[in-house]
């Protein structure tokens, strides 16, 4: 990983692989407000995390992800070393559980965006239906943001902990989740210079040690049984043509 | 009910290959239905990419054999250890899973067993005797009058998805502009692939629909994991014991007659209804056996009424999905959605014409459903103790490998690395909406409906020279938008007495 932070990382998957433009950054900048938010909101942060509550799980969680990623290793981080790494400037309070129930709005306001956006190329009838439905998306994006920030607000404000979003995941849930977010990722972007199957090596691995498998003989036996199975039943049964990587391993 | 089709379709069920793929198919469903987080529609979209080479009637088989042996495959987990292996197992957990802690596992299991079994061919029988006029009513519908049913499917599917219609509602219309990606469908103009040679063809289905279902359920399933010995005991028991249980538990089933006819009414009606698919059919259904129960206070203390009133209606309602999937196009459920995309990559339109054009192979695959209904009893009991240990499967290695046949399966539709790519995005994208209590199956909706729906839409006002009028200019179209107001005026009602309840409940709180 070239950077430590999950928003390039992303980022990163944009540029390489451009199908999905406009998910990518809704993901990116939904990482990147909760990010923000909670850096401002650190303090009360600092007070949630040993409590594990969902307030505190997004921003532990950015800078965790990436470091697990790194090093291996996805303990729980120390409200210190979560913020270490960034400097963002506070501008409003507001818990991570807010901006994270914001999330699926924010994305579907991207998309609706990029593609309204992009409509001046088309024409005939066959803009007008994307436009329709983009504005569409904007009205039914708009009202649930505000009804998902409003629910989340109340949740938040009746301290009543798990709310409606983030479905009651612990923070080591959340940390395990991105860790292995970004595992996929870096197996996307190495799919083609490495080759599928070493590409899914390295995603084996990852998942295994997101769920705490640490025995290296246990994470060996299981990844060679899993990768080779699979390779004798889509190379050598199904005959799936996958494309070499550099090393001329498929 | 023209029996020269039904005949046919027997005849193409009956070939040996067939048979093959319908034993398979109900084995790994039950595999697949024993497993948490390997759905229906997971298994059946994984499978899609390696199906397409199948005649057309094998791949139906197949994919509808999984759909009922994971029906009844759900339901032991949900007995034995509370984990519900299918979304519509939930509700049989609520009871079944109070006889294992009295120690009659074996006897919920032969209950559900029988239930499923009975529901599985009652809801077949009625499908084979409705699809025949259902479908000569779908050809005289013209592009508005599908528009019309497109829209009402999209709506009221979307809706009722999830815990919201603002949600599912959003999900769905995201669905369908993503589906407007690729060659526009009259003039082929390239529509936002911003540049993306890969795109040109539309967001590619089977691995958006992959990424959406599968690959989010894994990244939920690690979410989910909880440290530390999770070791649960589950006992099995030698053949004759099992056979025993067996006896018992479809005798019980059968001194139940009014919960399993009310059980199976209930999942054909709402299976019939696109987009409910069965997860639903069996909370109502149970709630309804509550209600007309003499003993309603037994109901989640264990009462064989309760697993029946959900397995019978799960396994009704699959036969049922197939109606509006095979007449309309529109898909039932979301295992329906996947037959749908099925069809198209095996280059038939689905719509009205597919059973005038693929009568036998819709026929064989209905005839499947009875046939693996009747099956899922002996297999059901020979594979019973197998079943228990597959609930044992860590999932620390069920989700890399899971993720593995999904990034081959993605990669095989078009040997496309870009393909992989797209399931990974549309998984995390499915993982987000649904830790945030969005509905996943209305973005599947859109997407499958989106191309039909803008084409029936494009072509019905050309032939209305754009008047508006044209879209009220016949009677079985004026009736059709008669459902659809009253849908609508239903939904709305329902949603806004869920949000009084909510924030009666808040306040209260």
């Amino acid at each position: 990983m070239p950077s430590p932070r999950v928003p390039d990382a992303h980022g990163g998957a944009a540029a390489e692989e451009s199908e999905a433009v406009a998910a990518q950054e809704g993901a990116a900048q939904g990482n990147e407000t909760s990010a923000e938010r909670d850096s401002a909101s650190g303090q009360q942060g600092a007070a949630d995390v040993n409590r594990g509550g969902p307030p505190a799980q997004q921003h532990t969680v950015t800078e965790q992800g990436a470091t697990s990623a790194q090093g291996g290793s996805a303990g729980r981080a120390t409200p210190d070393t979560a913020h270490a790494g960034q400097v963002v400037v506070a501008t409003r309070p507001g818990p991570a559980l807010l901006s994270f129930s914001a999330v699926p709005a924010l994305l579907a306001f991207v998309i609706a965006g990029v593609f309204l956006l992009n409509s001046g190329d088309i024409s005939g009838p066959e803009a007008t239906y994307p436009i329709v439905l983009g504005v569409a998306v904007l009205i039914v994006g708009a009202v649930n943001l505000v009804r998902d920030l409003l629910t989340a607000a109340r949740a938040e404000q009746a301290q009543d902990g798990d709310g409606e979003s983030a479905a009651g995941l612990s923070t080591q849930a959340v940390l395990r989740l991105i860790a292995f977010v970004v595992v996929l990722i870096a197996a996307l972007l190495l799919l083609e210079p490495l080759g599928f199957f070493p590409a899914m090596v390295v995603m084996t691995i990852g998942a295994l040690l997101c769920f705490d498998v640490r025995s290296p003989l246990v994470i060996a036996a299981a990844t060679a049984l899993i990768v080779g199975t699979s390779y004798l039943i889509f190379v050598r049964f199904l005959l799936v043509p996958f494309p070499p990587g550099f090393l001329g391993l498929t | 009910m023209n029996l020269d089709i039904v005949s046919s379709g027997l005849d193409l069920l009956l070939q040996p290959e067939s048979l093959l793929w319908l034993i398979g198919g109900l084995i790994l469903g039950f595999v697949v239905g024993v497993l948490p987080g390997l759905s229906t529609s997971n298994t059946a979209a994984l499978l899609l990419p390696f199906a397409i080479g199948l005649p057309t009637e094998s791949s139906l088989i197949l994919i509808v054999s999984i759909y009922a042996g994971a029906q009844f495959g759900g339901a032991v987990p949900a007995i034995l250890v509370n984990v519900p292996g299918e979304a519509g197992s939930a509700v049989t957990a609520l009871d079944g899973y109070q006889y294992t802690r009295r120690g009659e596992a074996a006897l919920a299991i032969g209950i559900a067993r029988m239930a499923a079994a009975i529901g599985g061919v009652v809801g077949g029988v009625v499908v084979l005797v409705l699809l025949g006029p259902l479908g000569e009513l779908a050809l005289s519908f013209g592009a508005r009058e599908l528009f019309v049913v497109i829209l009402l499917g999209f709506v009221v599917a979307s809706s009722l998805m999830g815990e919201s219609v603002r949600k599912g509602l959003m999900v769905g219309l995201l669905g369908l502009l993503l589906a407007t990606v690729g060659g526009g469908p009259t003039t082929g103009q390239e529509r936002f692939t911003f540049g993306v040679l890969e795109l040109y063809e539309g967001i590619s289905f089977i691995p958006a629909l992959v990424g959406l279902f599968a690959v989010s359920e894994m990244l939920i399933l690690l979410a989910r994991h909880r440290h530390g010995p999770t070791q649960v005991d589950v006992d099995t028991r030698s053949l004759r014991a099992e056979l025993r249980a067996a006896w018992r538990g479809a005798r019980e089933t059968l001194r139940h007659k009014k919960t399993v006819g009310q059980a199976n009414v209930v999942g054909v009606i709402l299976g019939l209804i696109p987009g409910i698919g069965t997860s639903i059919a069996s909370f109502i259904s149970y709630s309804l056996a509550k209600r007309r129960s003499k003993t309603p206070e037994k109901f989640g203390k264990g009462t064989p009424e309760g697993v029946i009133a959900s397995e019978a209606c799960d396994s009704s309602a699959i036969g049922a999905t197939m109606v509006p999937t095979l007449t309309l196009g529109i898909p039932g459920s979301a295992t329906m959605a996947v037959v749908l995309a099925s069809l198209y990559l095996q280059g038939i339109q689905p719509g009205p014409q597919v059973l005038v054009s693929h009568g036998a192979e819709a026929y064989a695959a209905i005839l499947a459903v009875i046939l693996a209904s009747i099956l899922i009893m002996p297999l059901g009991v020979l594979l019973a103790s197998p079943m228990a240990m597959v609930t044992k499967v860590p999932s620390k290695y069920l989700v890399p490998a899971v993720l593995l046949a999904c990034f081959a399966g993605a990669f095989a539709v078009r040997y496309s690395l870009f393909d992989v790519g797209v399931a990974i995005m549309f998984g995390l994208l499915g993982l987000l909406l649904r830790l945030n209590g969005y509905p996943v199956i209305p973005l599947v909706l859109g997407l499958v409906l989106g191309p039909l729906a803008e084409e029936n839409l494009l072509r019905s006002l050309e032939l209305g020279n754009y008047d508006i009028g044209y879209f009220f200019g016949s009677t079985t179209v004026l009736v059709l938008w008669a459902l659809f107001a009253v849908a609508v005026v239903y939904l709305v009602r329902q949603s806004r007495r869920s949000k009084v309840k909510q924030v009666k409940q808040e306040e209260t709180v």
